[in-house]
Protein backbone atom coordinates (compact mmCIF):
# COMPACT_ATOMS: atom_id res chain seq x y z
CA UNK A 1 0.00 0.00 0.00
CA UNK A 2 1.25 3.26 -0.77
CA UNK A 3 1.95 6.34 1.96
CA UNK A 4 -0.68 8.35 0.32
CA UNK A 5 -3.56 5.61 0.65
CA UNK A 6 -2.05 4.75 4.09
CA UNK A 7 -2.76 8.41 5.12
CA UNK A 8 -6.01 8.70 3.62
CA UNK A 9 -7.00 6.02 5.71
CA UNK A 10 -5.57 6.58 8.82
CA UNK A 11 -7.47 10.03 8.34
CA UNK A 12 -10.49 8.44 7.32
CA UNK A 13 -10.20 5.49 10.42
CA UNK A 14 -7.83 6.22 13.05
CA UNK A 15 -10.53 7.77 15.54
CA UNK A 16 -12.49 4.13 15.39
CA UNK A 17 -9.58 2.60 15.86
CA UNK A 18 -8.55 4.26 18.58
CA UNK A 19 -11.85 4.24 20.39
CA UNK A 20 -12.02 0.66 19.71
CA UNK A 21 -8.88 -0.20 20.86
CA UNK A 22 -9.47 2.10 23.73
CA UNK A 23 -12.44 0.37 24.65
CA UNK A 24 -11.20 -2.78 24.81
CA UNK A 25 -7.53 -2.26 26.52
CA UNK A 26 -8.65 1.28 28.87
CA UNK A 27 -5.55 2.10 28.37
CA UNK A 28 -4.54 5.22 26.08
CA UNK A 29 -1.07 4.18 25.42
CA UNK A 30 -1.88 0.64 23.85
CA UNK A 31 -4.89 2.18 22.17
CA UNK A 32 -2.24 3.96 20.84
CA UNK A 33 0.37 0.89 19.72
CA UNK A 34 -2.68 -0.89 18.68
CA UNK A 35 -3.32 2.11 16.01
CA UNK A 36 -0.04 1.52 15.09
CA UNK A 37 0.12 -1.98 14.76
CA UNK A 38 -3.31 -1.75 12.78
CA UNK A 39 -1.57 0.62 10.27
CA UNK A 40 1.28 -1.47 10.53
CA UNK A 41 -0.47 -4.00 8.97
CA UNK A 42 -2.53 -1.90 6.57
CA UNK A 43 0.80 -0.91 5.53
CA UNK A 44 2.43 -4.20 4.94
CA UNK A 45 -0.12 -6.72 3.61
CA UNK A 46 -1.68 -4.25 1.23
CA UNK A 47 -5.78 -5.66 1.19
CA UNK A 48 -8.01 -4.91 -1.53
CA UNK A 49 -11.13 -3.62 -0.56
CA UNK A 50 -14.19 -3.73 -2.80
CA UNK A 51 -16.39 -1.62 -0.74
CA UNK A 52 -15.84 1.19 2.06
CA UNK A 53 -18.13 -0.82 4.11
CA UNK A 54 -15.21 -4.09 3.47
CA UNK A 55 -12.59 -1.71 4.18
CA UNK A 56 -14.28 -0.49 7.23
CA UNK A 57 -15.05 -4.25 8.45
CA UNK A 58 -11.78 -5.34 7.82
CA UNK A 59 -10.22 -2.93 10.18
CA UNK A 60 -12.77 -3.17 12.95
CA UNK A 61 -11.84 -7.21 13.43
CA UNK A 62 -7.94 -6.21 12.43
CA UNK A 63 -8.78 -4.17 15.38
CA UNK A 64 -10.13 -5.97 17.85
CA UNK A 65 -7.59 -9.28 17.15
CA UNK A 66 -4.65 -6.80 18.15
CA UNK A 67 -6.79 -6.06 20.99
CA UNK A 68 -7.21 -9.73 21.76
CA UNK A 69 -3.89 -9.97 23.64
CA UNK A 70 -2.10 -7.00 24.43
CA UNK A 71 0.67 -7.50 26.12
CA UNK A 72 0.32 -4.64 29.27
CA UNK A 73 -3.49 -5.18 28.88
CA UNK A 74 -3.67 -7.21 32.04
CA UNK A 75 -2.09 -4.63 34.23
CA UNK A 76 -4.11 -1.88 32.88
CA UNK A 77 -7.17 -3.61 32.65
CA UNK A 78 -8.05 -4.06 36.44
CA UNK A 79 -5.97 -1.84 37.80
CA UNK A 80 -5.85 1.61 35.37
CA UNK A 81 -8.76 3.90 37.27
CA UNK A 82 -11.58 4.60 34.35
CA UNK A 83 -10.77 8.85 34.37
CA UNK A 84 -6.76 8.36 33.47
CA UNK A 85 -8.06 6.00 30.50
CA UNK A 86 -10.39 8.64 29.54
CA UNK A 87 -9.58 10.44 26.54
CA UNK A 88 -13.79 11.01 25.66
CA UNK A 89 -14.99 13.68 24.41
CA UNK A 90 -17.81 14.22 26.66
CA UNK A 91 -17.37 14.55 30.43
CA UNK A 92 -21.33 14.13 31.60
CA UNK A 93 -21.17 12.86 34.55
CA UNK A 94 -24.40 10.57 33.22
CA UNK A 95 -21.73 9.63 30.03
CA UNK A 96 -19.22 8.90 32.60
CA UNK A 97 -21.80 6.85 34.23
CA UNK A 98 -22.28 5.03 31.31
CA UNK A 99 -18.80 4.41 30.15
CA UNK A 100 -18.19 3.15 33.50
CA UNK A 101 -20.69 0.45 33.16
CA UNK A 102 -19.49 -0.69 30.01
CA UNK A 103 -16.32 -0.61 30.91
CA UNK A 104 -17.72 -3.41 33.64
CA UNK A 105 -18.82 -5.66 31.14
CA UNK A 106 -17.07 -8.86 30.13
CA UNK A 107 -15.65 -8.20 27.03
CA UNK A 108 -17.35 -9.91 24.56
CA UNK A 109 -20.39 -8.35 25.83
CA UNK A 110 -18.90 -4.65 25.96
CA UNK A 111 -17.29 -5.69 21.98
CA UNK A 112 -20.95 -6.70 21.01
CA UNK A 113 -22.98 -3.39 22.56
CA UNK A 114 -20.01 -1.09 21.15
CA UNK A 115 -20.38 -2.57 17.85
CA UNK A 116 -24.04 -2.66 18.46
CA UNK A 117 -24.50 0.87 19.59
CA UNK A 118 -21.83 2.73 18.56
CA UNK A 119 -21.04 1.53 14.78
CA UNK A 120 -24.53 -0.09 14.17
CA UNK A 121 -24.05 -3.36 12.89
CA UNK A 122 -26.85 -5.95 13.21
CA UNK A 123 -26.25 -8.74 15.16
CA UNK A 124 -25.55 -10.86 11.97
CA UNK A 125 -22.75 -8.46 11.28
CA UNK A 126 -21.49 -8.40 14.80
CA UNK A 127 -21.12 -11.98 14.11
CA UNK A 128 -19.25 -12.29 11.63
CA UNK A 129 -16.86 -9.56 12.86
CA UNK A 130 -16.47 -11.15 16.28
CA UNK A 131 -16.38 -14.66 14.28
CA UNK A 132 -19.41 -15.74 16.47
CA UNK A 133 -22.60 -17.35 16.20
CA UNK A 134 -25.58 -15.09 15.82
CA UNK A 135 -27.30 -16.52 18.53
CA UNK A 136 -24.35 -16.07 20.86
CA UNK A 137 -24.17 -12.53 19.75
CA UNK A 138 -27.73 -12.24 20.21
CA UNK A 139 -26.94 -13.22 24.46
CA UNK A 140 -24.27 -11.30 24.91
CA UNK A 141 -26.58 -8.12 23.40
CA UNK A 142 -29.32 -9.08 25.66
CA UNK A 143 -26.94 -9.84 28.75
CA UNK A 144 -25.00 -6.23 28.38
CA UNK A 145 -28.56 -4.05 28.23
CA UNK A 146 -29.61 -5.93 31.23
CA UNK A 147 -26.73 -4.77 32.89
CA UNK A 148 -26.89 -1.27 31.11
CA UNK A 149 -30.54 -1.31 31.71
CA UNK A 150 -30.08 1.90 33.75
CA UNK A 151 -28.98 4.34 30.47
CA UNK A 152 -30.20 2.70 27.76
CA UNK A 153 -34.07 2.12 28.36
CA UNK A 154 -35.45 1.65 24.72
CA UNK A 155 -37.07 -1.71 24.72
CA UNK A 156 -35.04 -3.91 21.50
CA UNK A 157 -36.02 -6.69 20.45
CA UNK A 158 -32.82 -8.58 18.97
CA UNK B 1 -32.28 11.24 22.46
CA UNK B 2 -32.63 7.62 21.50
CA UNK B 3 -29.82 4.50 23.04
CA UNK B 4 -27.97 4.70 20.19
CA UNK B 5 -27.56 8.79 19.94
CA UNK B 6 -26.87 8.45 23.88
CA UNK B 7 -24.13 6.17 23.77
CA UNK B 8 -22.53 7.67 20.79
CA UNK B 9 -22.20 10.98 22.46
CA UNK B 10 -20.65 9.30 25.67
CA UNK B 11 -18.09 7.03 23.70
CA UNK B 12 -16.96 9.61 20.74
CA UNK B 13 -13.30 10.06 21.44
CA UNK B 14 -10.74 11.74 19.24
CA UNK B 15 -7.03 10.12 19.06
CA UNK B 16 -4.80 12.61 20.38
CA UNK B 17 -2.80 15.10 18.43
CA UNK B 18 0.35 13.54 17.18
CA UNK B 19 -0.80 10.05 17.62
CA UNK B 20 -1.79 9.22 13.69
CA UNK B 21 1.55 10.98 12.88
CA UNK B 22 3.76 8.74 15.16
CA UNK B 23 1.90 5.25 13.68
CA UNK B 24 2.44 6.60 10.22
CA UNK B 25 6.00 7.36 11.05
CA UNK B 26 6.88 3.58 12.30
CA UNK B 27 4.59 1.85 9.78
CA UNK B 28 6.87 3.83 6.79
CA UNK B 29 10.06 3.33 8.76
CA UNK B 30 9.46 -0.49 9.39
CA UNK B 31 10.18 -1.28 5.49
CA UNK B 32 13.14 0.25 5.65
CA UNK B 33 16.79 -2.02 5.23
CA UNK B 34 18.35 -3.34 7.56
CA UNK B 35 21.81 -2.47 8.80
CA UNK B 36 24.28 -5.23 7.19
CA UNK B 37 26.37 -6.82 9.49
CA UNK B 38 23.18 -7.45 11.07
CA UNK B 39 21.95 -10.54 10.69
CA UNK B 40 24.42 -12.95 11.15
CA UNK B 41 24.68 -11.66 14.85
CA UNK B 42 20.99 -12.09 15.09
CA UNK B 43 21.30 -15.63 13.62
CA UNK B 44 23.62 -16.18 16.70
CA UNK B 45 21.71 -14.76 19.60
CA UNK B 46 18.38 -16.39 18.08
CA UNK B 47 20.70 -19.63 18.25
CA UNK B 48 21.65 -19.06 21.89
CA UNK B 49 18.36 -18.19 23.19
CA UNK B 50 17.20 -21.75 21.50
CA UNK B 51 20.04 -23.49 23.04
CA UNK B 52 18.95 -22.23 26.60
CA UNK B 53 15.14 -22.67 26.44
CA UNK B 54 15.74 -26.40 25.12
CA UNK B 55 17.78 -26.71 27.97
CA UNK B 56 15.71 -25.45 30.70
CA UNK B 57 12.64 -26.97 29.42
CA UNK B 58 14.33 -29.85 29.24
CA UNK B 59 15.13 -29.64 33.15
CA UNK B 60 11.41 -28.74 33.60
CA UNK B 61 10.15 -31.37 31.70
CA UNK B 62 12.26 -34.00 33.95
CA UNK B 63 11.46 -32.94 37.05
CA UNK B 64 7.74 -33.13 37.57
CA UNK B 65 4.57 -34.42 37.11
CA UNK B 66 1.23 -33.98 37.45
CA UNK B 67 -0.56 -37.57 38.45
CA UNK B 68 -0.46 -37.12 42.55
CA UNK B 69 -2.12 -33.49 41.72
CA UNK B 70 -4.91 -34.70 39.72
CA UNK B 71 -5.15 -38.26 40.15
CA UNK B 72 -7.92 -38.35 42.42
CA UNK B 73 -10.36 -35.94 39.87
CA UNK B 74 -9.81 -37.62 36.52
CA UNK B 75 -10.34 -41.14 35.54
CA UNK B 76 -7.27 -43.40 34.54
CA UNK B 77 -6.71 -42.94 30.68
CA UNK B 78 -6.86 -39.41 31.26
CA UNK B 79 -4.35 -39.38 33.96
CA UNK B 80 -2.12 -41.19 32.18
CA UNK B 81 -2.30 -38.58 29.31
CA UNK B 82 -1.99 -36.27 31.59
CA UNK B 83 0.91 -38.43 33.27
CA UNK B 84 2.68 -38.32 29.63
CA UNK B 85 1.65 -34.76 28.21
CA UNK B 86 1.48 -32.67 31.03
CA UNK B 87 3.53 -30.39 33.68
CA UNK B 88 2.44 -28.69 37.24
CA UNK B 89 2.79 -25.10 37.03
CA UNK B 90 1.85 -24.79 40.88
CA UNK B 91 1.30 -20.63 40.64
CA UNK B 92 -1.83 -19.64 42.90
CA UNK B 93 -3.36 -15.99 44.20
CA UNK B 94 -5.81 -15.75 47.03
CA UNK B 95 -8.40 -12.88 47.61
CA UNK B 96 -11.75 -12.77 49.51
CA UNK B 97 -11.55 -16.48 51.05
CA UNK B 98 -10.96 -18.26 47.65
CA UNK B 99 -7.79 -19.65 46.16
CA UNK B 100 -7.26 -20.01 42.61
CA UNK B 101 -4.38 -22.28 41.82
CA UNK B 102 -2.65 -23.53 38.50
CA UNK B 103 -2.08 -27.15 38.70
CA UNK B 104 -0.92 -28.06 35.54
CA UNK B 105 -0.33 -26.93 31.66
CA UNK B 106 -0.59 -29.49 28.83
CA UNK B 107 0.12 -27.81 25.24
CA UNK B 108 1.16 -27.60 21.62
CA UNK B 109 2.71 -25.79 19.66
CA UNK B 110 -0.47 -23.11 19.10
CA UNK B 111 -2.48 -23.79 22.07
CA UNK B 112 -2.21 -24.52 25.75
CA UNK B 113 -4.51 -25.60 28.46
CA UNK B 114 -4.88 -24.72 32.10
CA UNK B 115 -5.81 -26.70 34.77
CA UNK B 116 -7.30 -24.80 37.97
CA UNK B 117 -8.72 -25.67 41.09
CA UNK B 118 -11.09 -22.96 43.22
CA UNK B 119 -10.50 -23.45 46.94
CA UNK B 120 -12.70 -22.12 49.39
CA UNK B 121 -10.60 -21.37 52.43
CA UNK B 122 -12.94 -21.78 55.14
CA UNK B 123 -13.54 -25.56 53.87
CA UNK B 124 -17.33 -24.86 53.51
CA UNK B 125 -19.18 -26.05 50.17
CA UNK B 126 -18.86 -23.61 47.08
CA UNK B 127 -21.79 -24.01 44.98
CA UNK B 128 -21.93 -26.86 42.42
CA UNK B 129 -21.51 -24.51 39.66
CA UNK B 130 -19.92 -20.92 39.84
CA UNK B 131 -18.48 -18.81 36.97
CA UNK B 132 -15.94 -15.56 37.12
CA UNK B 133 -17.57 -12.64 35.31
CA UNK B 134 -14.38 -11.07 34.83
CA UNK B 135 -11.36 -13.08 33.26
CA UNK B 136 -8.26 -11.10 31.38
CA UNK B 137 -5.09 -12.61 30.19
CA UNK B 138 -1.84 -11.63 28.57
CA UNK B 139 0.69 -13.73 26.44
CA UNK B 140 3.41 -12.71 24.92
CA UNK B 141 3.10 -13.19 20.96
CA UNK B 142 0.94 -13.20 18.13
CA UNK B 143 -3.05 -12.29 18.76
CA UNK B 144 -4.34 -14.82 21.25
CA UNK B 145 -8.18 -16.56 21.83
CA UNK B 146 -9.55 -17.95 25.11
CA UNK B 147 -11.85 -20.11 26.29
CA UNK B 148 -12.98 -20.82 29.93
CA UNK B 149 -15.20 -24.49 31.29
CA UNK B 150 -16.34 -22.46 34.78
CA UNK B 151 -15.50 -24.12 38.29
CA UNK B 152 -17.50 -27.46 38.92
CA UNK B 153 -17.60 -28.14 42.08
CA UNK B 154 -15.56 -31.82 43.17
CA UNK B 155 -17.60 -34.33 44.63
CA UNK B 156 -15.40 -35.68 47.28
CA UNK B 157 -14.37 -32.33 48.10
CA UNK B 158 -17.00 -30.37 48.07
CA UNK B 159 -14.97 -26.55 48.86
CA UNK B 160 -13.44 -27.16 45.78
CA UNK B 161 -13.85 -26.97 42.10
CA UNK B 162 -12.15 -27.61 39.09
CA UNK B 163 -12.24 -25.82 35.81
CA UNK B 164 -9.85 -25.42 32.57
CA UNK B 165 -9.29 -22.50 30.46
CA UNK B 166 -7.56 -22.69 26.41
CA UNK B 167 -5.47 -20.36 25.01
CA UNK B 168 -4.98 -20.44 21.31
CA UNK B 169 -1.68 -18.10 20.12
CA UNK B 170 1.38 -17.74 18.20
CA UNK B 171 3.79 -18.04 20.73
CA UNK B 172 6.71 -15.52 20.71
CA UNK B 173 10.01 -16.36 22.59
CA UNK B 174 8.46 -15.42 26.08
CA UNK B 175 7.57 -18.33 27.89
CA UNK B 176 5.14 -15.75 30.49
CA UNK B 177 1.63 -15.88 31.03
CA UNK B 178 -0.57 -13.84 33.07
CA UNK B 179 -4.24 -14.87 33.87
CA UNK B 180 -6.46 -12.89 35.76
CA UNK B 181 -9.68 -13.52 37.30
CA UNK B 182 -12.64 -11.44 38.64
CA UNK B 183 -16.24 -11.13 40.35
CA UNK B 184 -16.78 -15.07 41.39
CA UNK B 185 -20.80 -15.63 40.97
CA UNK B 186 -22.87 -18.77 41.46
CA UNK B 187 -24.06 -19.90 37.94
CA UNK B 188 -27.83 -19.58 38.58
CA UNK B 189 -28.19 -16.96 40.82
CA UNK B 190 -30.42 -14.46 38.49
CA UNK B 191 -28.82 -11.42 39.92
CA UNK B 192 -25.27 -12.33 39.56
CA UNK B 193 -24.38 -11.41 43.16
CA UNK B 194 -21.11 -11.97 44.08
CA UNK B 195 -19.48 -14.82 45.91
CA UNK B 196 -16.28 -12.62 45.97
CA UNK B 197 -14.51 -9.87 43.74
CA UNK B 198 -11.36 -11.04 43.33
CA UNK B 199 -8.65 -10.16 41.64
CA UNK B 200 -7.11 -13.00 41.17
CA UNK B 201 -3.95 -12.60 39.07
CA UNK B 202 -1.44 -15.63 38.61
CA UNK B 203 1.84 -15.08 36.42
CA UNK B 204 3.87 -18.65 35.31
CA UNK B 205 6.09 -19.97 32.95
CA UNK B 206 4.26 -22.39 30.35
CA UNK B 207 6.57 -25.59 29.97
CA UNK B 208 5.87 -28.40 28.72
CA UNK B 209 6.62 -31.08 25.75
CA UNK B 210 5.01 -29.67 22.71
CA UNK B 211 3.98 -33.07 21.47
CA UNK B 212 3.06 -31.41 18.01
CA UNK B 213 3.81 -33.61 14.52
CA UNK B 214 2.99 -32.77 11.13
CA UNK B 215 1.47 -34.05 8.25
CA UNK B 216 2.43 -33.83 3.98
CA UNK B 217 -0.52 -32.17 2.85
CA UNK B 218 0.98 -31.90 -0.83
CA UNK B 219 -1.29 -28.98 -2.38
CA UNK B 220 -4.63 -31.09 -0.46
CA UNK B 221 -7.53 -29.48 -1.65
CA UNK B 222 -11.01 -30.08 0.59
CA UNK B 223 -14.50 -29.13 0.36
CA UNK B 224 -16.79 -28.47 3.15
CA UNK B 225 -20.60 -29.17 2.92
CA UNK B 226 -21.54 -26.15 1.46
CA UNK B 227 -18.80 -26.16 -1.41
CA UNK B 228 -16.47 -24.10 -0.12
CA UNK B 229 -13.24 -25.19 -1.27
CA UNK B 230 -10.06 -25.27 1.13
CA UNK B 231 -6.62 -25.77 0.67
CA UNK B 232 -4.57 -26.90 3.24
CA UNK B 233 -1.41 -24.93 3.02
CA UNK B 234 -0.07 -26.98 6.95
CA UNK B 235 -1.85 -29.73 8.99
CA UNK B 236 -0.73 -31.12 12.29
CA UNK B 237 -1.93 -32.88 15.64
CA UNK B 238 -0.65 -33.47 18.79
CA UNK B 239 -2.41 -34.61 22.17
CA UNK B 240 -4.75 -31.74 21.82
CA UNK B 241 -6.35 -32.05 17.93
CA UNK B 242 -5.22 -30.62 14.99
CA UNK B 243 -4.20 -27.69 13.61
CA UNK B 244 -4.96 -26.39 10.07
CA UNK B 245 -3.46 -23.30 8.43
CA UNK B 246 -4.31 -22.43 4.55
CA UNK B 247 -6.42 -20.16 1.78
CA UNK B 248 -9.94 -20.31 1.04
CA UNK B 249 -11.56 -18.00 -1.23
CA UNK B 250 -13.90 -15.96 0.99
CA UNK B 251 -14.40 -15.64 4.00
CA UNK B 252 -16.00 -18.57 5.84
CA UNK B 253 -19.08 -18.99 8.12
CA UNK B 254 -19.43 -22.66 8.42
CA UNK B 255 -16.89 -24.42 10.29
CA UNK B 256 -15.17 -27.12 8.39
CA UNK B 257 -15.60 -30.94 10.14
CA UNK B 258 -12.52 -33.03 11.19
CA UNK B 259 -12.58 -35.65 13.04
CA UNK B 260 -9.49 -38.50 13.93
CA UNK B 261 -9.69 -41.95 13.75
CA UNK B 262 -7.89 -43.85 16.30
CA UNK B 263 -5.80 -46.92 15.93
CA UNK B 264 -8.36 -49.19 17.36
CA UNK B 265 -11.00 -48.32 15.32
CA UNK B 266 -12.88 -45.00 17.22
CA UNK B 267 -13.83 -42.10 15.22
CA UNK B 268 -13.79 -38.94 17.74
CA UNK B 269 -14.86 -35.78 15.92
CA UNK B 270 -13.83 -32.79 16.99
CA UNK B 271 -14.56 -29.40 17.66
CA UNK B 272 -13.55 -26.52 15.09
CA UNK B 273 -13.16 -23.09 15.69
CA UNK B 274 -12.11 -21.27 12.81
CA UNK B 275 -11.07 -17.63 11.54
CA UNK B 276 -9.91 -15.90 8.22
CA UNK B 277 -8.21 -12.84 7.52
CA UNK B 278 -8.01 -11.30 3.39
CA UNK B 279 -10.09 -9.22 1.36
CA UNK B 280 -10.96 -10.51 -2.22
CA UNK B 281 -10.65 -13.45 -3.55
CA UNK B 282 -7.85 -14.99 -1.41
CA UNK B 283 -8.43 -15.39 2.63
CA UNK B 284 -5.48 -16.68 4.80
CA UNK B 285 -6.95 -19.22 7.64
CA UNK B 286 -6.17 -20.55 10.99
CA UNK B 287 -8.37 -23.91 11.91
CA UNK B 288 -7.88 -25.40 15.41
CA UNK B 289 -10.05 -28.82 15.39
CA UNK B 290 -9.97 -29.67 19.04
CA UNK B 291 -11.08 -33.06 20.99
CA UNK B 292 -13.75 -32.17 24.03
CA UNK B 293 -14.92 -34.90 25.90
CA UNK B 294 -18.49 -34.07 28.24
CA UNK B 295 -16.94 -32.20 30.81
CA UNK B 296 -14.71 -30.02 28.66
CA UNK B 297 -11.16 -31.24 29.33
CA UNK B 298 -10.19 -33.51 25.83
CA UNK B 299 -7.15 -35.45 25.70
CA UNK B 300 -5.70 -37.95 22.28
CA UNK B 301 -2.46 -39.73 22.66
CA UNK B 302 -0.87 -38.82 19.20
CA UNK B 303 0.80 -42.00 18.95
CA UNK B 304 -2.89 -44.19 18.55
CA UNK B 305 -3.90 -41.55 15.58
CA UNK B 306 -4.44 -43.79 12.59
CA UNK B 307 -6.09 -40.90 10.04
CA UNK B 308 -7.30 -37.60 10.24
CA UNK B 309 -10.63 -36.54 8.35
CA UNK B 310 -10.76 -33.16 6.94
CA UNK B 311 -13.93 -32.27 5.46
CA UNK B 312 -14.59 -34.79 2.13
CA UNK B 313 -10.69 -36.04 2.64
CA UNK B 314 -9.29 -38.42 4.78
CA UNK B 315 -5.56 -38.57 5.57
CA UNK B 316 -3.63 -41.70 6.79
CA UNK B 317 -1.23 -41.13 9.54
CA UNK B 318 2.11 -42.64 9.42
Amino acid sequence: MDEQELERLAGQYADMIYRIALNDTRSPADAEDILQEVLLSLFTTTPTFESPEQEKYWLIRVTMNKGKNHWRSLLHHSTLPLEEADGYLSQEPDHRALREAVAALPRNQRRAVDLYYFEGYSTSEIAAILNAKEATVRTWLHRGRQRLKKYLTEEVTL
Amino acid sequence: MTDQELYRTAFTVKVPEGTVQRALEKANSSTKPRRRGAAPRMLLAAALVVALLVTSVSAEINSGTVTNLLAPYFGSARTELLEKFGRPVGASASADGYTITADAIIGDRGCIQIIYTLTREDGQPIPERVKFLDIDYAIPGGSTSCSTVYPRQISSSPSRGRFYQKFFAEFGFSRKVRVSFGRLVASDDPDQESLAEGPWELSFVRRYPDTTRSVPVNGLTVTEQSGQRLHIRTLSFSCLGLTITGTTESDVRQEPTASVTMKDGSVLPLDTGFSAEGSGPVWSFDCHARYRDQDGFGLLDPDNIAAITLCDVTIPVQ
